[in-house]
């Protein structure tokens, strides 16, 4: 494989490998077709990062694996795995690149075994790095983004103004979408006191997203430090992200893509809601009651400012709140005080309260009705009452094929949009 | 202000120092600390330095492993004072501790803190004086017997390859280099690649060309094809001098030995110059027999 990267796609380029460098150890290296594919997965294999470079982005890029072919299946096209840092020592300051590189020149040889790269520097400087690799089969994810129902699509900014709110200890944030509502929140899954010291929630409105289809209401829950890496990656490519997604233990898909240039797909693991988890999330939920009115608030503000969608981008900074909650027992009385009125105000007969409870997931997804949101509370109620709260699960699924050797295979199960033509 | 400041500490040295002038073999003045701290921050990677004093100036030296040794020259000019009763001064100083004497008020650029240093000879501790606003510090620090320093017999006229750089673009390859290499192999030639800084690394080979004909490139001669490893840990120390480099002059002698030249301006305009010698390993040759 031989290609060159003209100076205006090297920063790219090297952003990306970035991002990779904060998901995975290992970059996976493959050289296909229409365009050049940078993989990751992390360790627990909970995220998995794909670029694919398209030919467009490339002065010149010839892949030199097609070469042969069976059945005009391009066959041993050779694939290989980097490890992060040595590419980071290629592309180790932004700034300097951005500065002063002029072309990159990418070579793998497998006959030499080496994998080159080349970047051309002013002033006539040239950095050779020649790295070395191990070769590999090819790792896909197992996703079909096309047929999850919820997808949103923004302005990196919107969600980069979200994410600088929590809290950088913060591990994992929920994303809970309603057809009117976005919520972010900060999630915490251990019983520790100083986890639940502060709790961070902001709300968005529907009419911030370029496209917003919710075809069921759901939380997922998912590593606010994958997202970061995302989003640190989306400020240099400066073009809309994409996320579709199911329910708590489906993954979770992040899209960044310029038509015939590049796309980005990561995908995130997200923690499974289990029964235990949604009650305890309505339980959270019913002694926020009053998030309820912020939202109101926010519409209220948004009708305002409904003509310029980056206002309401900014106002709804406005609407981030954090709730000390010390320790479930004290908080209780005051939760189910709250809860109460608010089932008061929503709950049509308590029959629907006990069905809710044993089906909810399904529930919500059949109808996806506005109505969750009082049945929510209903189950929060009703879990209030019981005066032990039932041990947490915390299971995050795994949405990749059991690797048989560590070295070598992972087996590629997806229909994956990254191999369409 | 700053000039008050000068009268200030002037009338209090003149005080303070009338009859024990005579005494002090060496005294010496300076109206910004900084000027001498700077420098003494790009071959600080050793404790113990030794300082020289002759009529030209200072010079002080840091060695290690018997590989490496890093001078600094702070020429007579950069101090606004300068008495010595003797030919020459020699002793050993503890370089931490002269370092964070000379910064006591604080090193950054808007204060400007006035110096006087004194030594009387052997045994006596080195005597500094640093006042600023009005406040004043003594310092009083013990030297210790002078260590013998290495003779790297580096002559101008033994030099087969030399280079002047600007120090932009070695500040640059050096902050890069990868540390995961146990050398770093300096390639000098007339032919292509000129001037190549190669590392070998866990993690692949590196290599960092400049071209003689480089805008950055301000003096280039290459006799013949030279290409030495150095231990780069013995190297990384002057990185630090790179940093506050303006120019670089990398020479190498027929030997392999390495002399890296920087030029340091400091905030008076003034130039003063960092050198660092450094041995080659022998261990080139090992592995071209082997391989």
């Amino acid at each position: 494989m031989k290609c060159i990267l003209p100076a205006v796609n090297v920063k790219l380029f090297a952003k990306a490998i970035h991002c990779l460098a904060k998901i995975g150890l290992e970059i996976y290296f493959e050289p296909l077709e229409n365009g050049l594919a940078l993989k990751t997965v992390n360790l627990s294999r909970s995220a998995y990062v794909c670029f694919l470079f398209m030919r467009s982005m490339f002065h010149v890029y010839e892949h030199g694996c097609g070469d042969v072919t069976v059945n005009g299946d391009a066959v041993d096209t050779f694939k290989c795995k980097v490890a992060v840092k040595t590419m980071l020592q290629v592309f180790k300051s932004l700034s300097s690149i951005e500065r002063s590189v002029e072309s990159c020149d990418i070579n793998l040889d497998e006959e030499e075994c080496s994998l080159v790269f080349q970047l051309k520097c002013r002033h006539g400087i040239t950095k050779t790095h020649q790295l070395t690799f191990q070769e590999c089969d090819s790792i896909q994810a197992v996703f079909a983004k096309d047929l999850l129902p919820n997808i949103l699509k923004c302005e990196h900014k919107l969600l980069s103004d979200v994410v600088v709110n929590f809290s950088p200890s913060l591990e994992e944030i929920s994303l809970c979408v309603t057809p009117c509502r976005v919520n972010m929140k900060s999630y915490t899954d251990s019983d520790d006191e100083a986890s639940l010291t502060m709790r961070t929630e902001m709300s968005l409105n529907p009419e911030e997203f370029a496209d917003f289809q919710i075809g069921v209401d759901t939380d997922v829950t998912f590593s606010l430090k994958d997202l970061r890496a995302i989003l640190a990656f989306c400020d240099v490519a400066c073009i809309p992200i994409q996320l579709f997604f199911e329910g708590g233990g489906k993954p979770l898909i992040f899209t960044v893509e310029q038509e015939n240039y590049f796309r980005a797909n990561f995908v995130l693991a997200t923690i499974a809601n289990d029964e235990f988890s949604s009650q305890r999330e309505n339980n959270v939920m019913s002694n926020t009651a009053f998030k309820t009115k912020m939202v109101n608030g926010s519409k209220n503000l948004q009708g305002k400012k409904s003509t310029t969608k980056s206002v309401g981008a900014r106002y709804s900074r406005t609407k981030q709140s954090s709730i000390n909650q010390q320790k479930t027992s004290s908080v209780l009385p005051n939760g189910s005080s709250k809860s109460t009125e608010m089932s008061n105000h929503g709950r049509t007969s308590p029959l629907n309260e006990i069905v809710e409870d044993t089906t909810r997931n399904n529930g919500g997804h059949a109808d996806g009705s506005p109505e969750i949101p009082d049945q929510n509370f209903a189950v929060g109620q009703d879990h209030i009452s019981s005066p032990v709260e039932p041990e947490y699960r915390d299971m995050r699924e795994v949405f990749f094929a059991p690797c048989q050797n560590d070295d070598h295979t992972i087996v590629v199960l997806a229909p994956d949009s990254d191999e369409e033509s | 202000m700053d000039k008050t400041n000068k009268l200030f500490f002037g009338t209090n040295m003149v005080l303070l120092t009338q009859n024990e002038e005579e005494r002090y073999a060496f005294n010496a003045n300076m109206n910004n600390a900084r000027n001498l701290s700077h420098i003494l921050k790009a071959i600080h990677f050793k404790d113990t330095a030794t300082v020289f004093v002759t009529e030209n100036g200072m010079k002080v030296t840091v060695e290690d492993a018997k590989c490496i040794q890093a001078n600094a020259f702070i020429q007579a000019q950069v101090f606004q004072d300068y008495i010595i009763r003797e030919d020459s001064i020699t002793f050993c100083i503890n370089l931490d501790i002269l370092q964070e004497c000379l910064s006591i008020f604080g090193s950054n650029p808007p204060s400007v803190t006035a110096m006087r240093m004194m030594y009387n000879g052997y045994g006596t501790p080195l005597v500094i004086t640093l006042e600023e606003d009005g406040a004043v510090t003594g310092c009083s620090i013990k030297t210790q017997e002078p260590d013998q320093t290495l003779d790297f017999e580096f002559s101008a006229a033994n030099v087969i390859n030399k280079v002047i750089m600007k120090a932009e673009c070695l500040k640059e390859a050096f902050n890069e280099l990868d540390v995961t290499s146990e050398v770093l192999q300096i390639t000098m030639s007339p032919d292509h690649p000129f001037f190549r800084l190669s590392t070998f690394g866990t993690l692949g080979q590196s290599h960092h060309d400049i071209p003689n004909t480089s805008d950055m490139v301000e003096f280039f001669e290459c006799n013949q094809t030279q290409s030495n490893r150095y231990r780069l840990s013995l190297l990384k120390p002057s990185v630090k001098a790179v940093n506050l480099a303006t120019k670089v002059c990398v020479r190498m002698d027929h030997r392999g030995f390495l002399s890296l030249q920087y030029m340091i301006k400091n905030e008076n305009g003034q130039i003063c110059f960092v050198e660092y010698y450094c041995c080659p390993d022998e261990e080139l040759e090992n592995n071209d027999n082997q391989f």
